[in-house]
């Protein structure tokens, strides 16, 4: 009998073995005659695990940067196309690692994506190796600032996000600040610099870090009336105020238990440029949420780029193509995947060398929709302004408005009227 | 060429979860205990062997950068490529340690399934992991909190080609897999594997035949648990680092899965939920349909999942023991006795 089901395992291994080779190799026989010269474009972007909400946004920005960028090409009567193969790398080492392995053997060399640092730090040394140029369009690591490898980001560091919330707040007169931040490689960033940064003015904080797959933290938000009571108590509301770190689900579920506290209507409340995106605010989140941050003033900053004609046709493109709002990390895919096409088309070739020796200077010379990508000699996005916004209503709608802006050189914050 | 990352990918991800599922079918499928806790020992194992070589190489490179940033995972894995010798003994050292460690992990969770078992013992196993992943989040000095550690250098990281690299890597943990399961065999289909049987299917009755029932429990453990860390300490060299958000328990019910849908207490039926599950892991890829020439004109990640799901469903509903149910234990009397009856039978029926 033992025999028996192991030959019929065999059987199985060798037929799955078989069909798999001869699938391949049906594959690799099958040249039609080309009329046009595709390359690939790989997006190893999360849409699953902790980007389930907000990965496919990024994912159709993706795709509509290289639909355009091919639309271009045929008016122009070039050969050249780019497709966009999508690998879902569910916000995981392992994921993103499978994810870009998984590219390499159907032949990419350019990749937008991973989304994380955690990502982009798995797959480092893999893509170094095998000379595959990945653009990362939001991974803000301090620690994956290195010269000359294949990684290319569209966003600054955190380093600066956490020095204008301090600024930030700082300029509004608040000393003590209660952080409530997610537990992971973005949340932990932003929350150590904002430390830093903010300690050396003089203030003081006080950590919560959670589990971002929780998934409901009532204890935290507890946690955060208790500590905000005993300051509130000590200091006086107007000095003491609340940074949120969070992206859209965890970030929704502080928001609508911190409401219920009257404590913590009563402070100022920040977060961090992640909580700057539709999501937050109706109809995609309660009513109650939205009037709960204008309630308390909350403010957050974003890597500012002022309206430009790139950015509202793209803005004008998403809504109609897709029947939704980007998120503010949208424009930032957006332009990742035409900086990967246009760095192709530049260097002539579909070779992660030549990518990689194109890209800087042809960031250098592009702005997108999210503004200017010149690249420091990290292969980092040069950190720029910041803009300030708060929930407004506009037209009978809830909107993020600008209402200043942070100087990144001279570290000055200017409030429009 | 360009087909060999995914032959690479397809084979160590299947070694690495054949050493993880025959541990679990060890334990659970042979001695009935649900050690629903394999991402711990998984973790444990990775941990031990990215952090252990890691800081061994940055105390002999001796530079003065911080340890989990980018620039210091660079210098450890160029270090790896100029020192071939002392990058393979320090893989041989990682994976002996790991193994020890998770070891006498796993002996220490044999105290647990004294008082408890069945569903208790696997939510509390289940409960460890978590404990072990969210620890490993938030303690940075240990692997560097949720920024992970990087650029752990593997035993072949002097090769040159990373293809070559890469595929001598597959080819050493195919090695180690089937050693495992070779290992495994041979335990089961010893009087030891009878015992783990007997104790699997009526404690108290092999108890009252004398059989050191505890002693067994701890032991089955301790050598599942050393071949997870195995695993673990495999994975970290081959994705060159640690990262806590990897340790989830999505990691176990894949290996439990894969036991479930070859067969429990059949390691040949693991041998082959394994080859299948991976399979359809890497081959339902928008890359491989795009290798095929086929354009999948949907978001193909979705799907995946609910065919995934469906299939366990299905297999539940429809083969619950299994694709190669368990069999008896083949061993050399109960093929001579197989034989006596046989002959028996025959010289009763014969005039």
């Amino acid at each position: 009998m033992a025999e028996k089901t192991l030959k019929i395992a065999l059987i199985a291994c060798i037929i799955i073995i078989i069909a798999l080779g001869g699938a391949l190799g049906w594959a690799l026989t099958r040249v039609a005659a080309p009329t046009t010269i595709e390359y690939p474009i790989g997006l190893a972007i999360a849409v699953s695990g902790p980007y389930a909400v907000e990965g496919p946004y990024r994912r159709d920005a993706a795709l509509m940067a290289i639909e355009e960028v091919n639309t271009m090409l045929e008016q122009a009567g070039s050969p050249i196309r780019f497709k966009p193969i999508h690998e879902d790398s569910k916000g995981t080492a392992e994921g993103a690692k499978a994810a870009l392995e998984a590219l390499a053997a159907a032949g990419v060399e350019v990749v937008v994506g991973p989304l994380s640092s955690k990502e982009v730090s798995a797959v480092k040394s893999y893509v170094d190796e095998h000379h595959i140029v990945v653009i990362s369009p939001s991974s803000t690591a301090i620690s994956l600032a290195v010269p000359d490898d294949f990684i290319f980001r569209m966003v600054p560091t955190d380093a600066a996000q956490g020095r204008g919330i301090a600024d930030l707040i700082w300029y509004y007169g608040q000393e003590h600040v209660v952080v409530i931040a997610r537990d992971d490689d973005y949340g932990r960033g932003v929350a150590d610099v904002f430390e830093e940064e903010f300690t050396a003015k003089g203030g003081e904080i006080y950590r919560i870090m959670y589990d971002p797959t929780a998934g409901a933290y009532p204890t935290e938000v507890e946690e955060l009336n208790t500590k905000v009571s005993d300051w509130v108590s000590t200091y006086g509301a107007d000095k003491v105020a609340v940074l949120l770190v969070a992206f859209d689900d965890d970030g929704r579920d502080i928001l609508s238990r911190a409401l219920t506290y009257t404590t913590l209507r009563g402070v100022s409340w920040y977060g961090s440029e992640s909580t700057r995106r539709p999501t937050f605010l109706p109809p995609e989140a309660p009513e109650e949420i939205a009037t709960f941050m204008m309630d308390t003033g909350f403010k957050n900053l974003f890597p500012t780029v002022g309206m430009n004609p790139v950015r509202e046709k793209f803005y004008e493109n998403y809504v109609a193509k897709y029947n939704k709002e980007p998120t503010p990390y949208s424009y930032f895919s957006y332009d990742a995947a035409w900086v990967a096409c246009l760095a192709v088309l530049a260097a002539g070739k579909y070779d992660g060398d030549a990518v990689k020796a194109v890209l800087p200077d042809v960031c250098k010379r592009y702005i997108g929709a999210s503004g200017y990508k010149k690249l420091d000699e990290n292969g980092d996005v040069m950190a720029t302004d910041y803009g300030i916004a708060t929930v407004a209503i506009e037209d009978g709608s809830y909107v993020w408005a600008e209402i200043g802006i942070w100087h990144f050189t001279t570290r000055e914050i200017t409030i429009y009227d | 060429m360009v087909i060999l990352p995914l032959i690479i990918s397809i084979f160590t991800f299947f070694g690495l979860y054949l050493i993880l599922s025959i541990s679990f079918n060890l334990e659970f499928g042979y001695a009935g205990q649900p050690n629903f806790g394999k991402v711990l020992l998984y973790g444990v194992g990775a941990t031990c062997a990215g952090r252990l070589v890691a800081t061994i190489v940055m105390w002999y490179v001796g530079a003065d950068v911080p340890f989990f940033s980018a620039l210091a995972a660079d210098m450890r894995l160029r270090w790896g490529a100029e020192s071939p010798l002392a990058t393979a003994g320090l893989f041989v050292l990682a994976l002996a340690v790991a193994m020890v460690v998770g070891g006498a992990i796993g002996y220490l969770l044999s105290y647990p399934t004294l008082r408890l078992s069945g569903d208790f013992l696997a939510i509390v196993m289940i409960c460890a992991g978590e404990i072990f992943r969210i620890f490993l989040k938030t303690y940075e000095p240990l692997a560097g909190g949720p920024f992970g550690l990087s650029g752990v250098p593997g035993p072949f990281s002097f090769v040159p080609d990373p293809h070559l690299k890469e595929t001598l890597y597959m080819l050493l943990v195919l090695a180690i897999a089937f050693g495992c399961y070779f290992f495994a065999q041979k335990l089961v289909n010893s009087p030891y594997g009878r015992l783990l049987k007997a104790v699997r299917d009526d404690e108290l009755a092999a108890n009252v035949l004398g059989k050191k029932v505890v002693r067994v429990k701890a032991e089955i453990l301790t050598i599942g648990s050393a071949m997870a860390a195995l695993a673990g300490a495999l994975y970290a060299f081959y994705i060159r680092g640690v990262y806590a958000e990897d340790f989830v328990p999505m990691v176990t019910f894949t290996a439990v899965t894969m036991t479930m849908l070859g067969g429990l207490a059949n390691n040949q039926g693991v041998l082959l939920g394994c080859l299948i599950l991976t399979l359809f892991d890497r081959l339902t890829r928008a890359s491989f349909f795009n290798m095929l020439g086929i354009r999948v004109a949907f978001d193909i990640s979705y799907i995946r999942y609910t065919i995934m799901g469906l299939l366990i469903i299905l297999i539940v509903m429809f083969r619950p023991k299994g694709l190669m149910p368990e069999e008896p234990v083949k061993t050399p009397a109960i093929e001579m006795a197989e034989e006596k009856l046989a002959k028996r039978a025959e010289e009763s029926t014969s005039p």
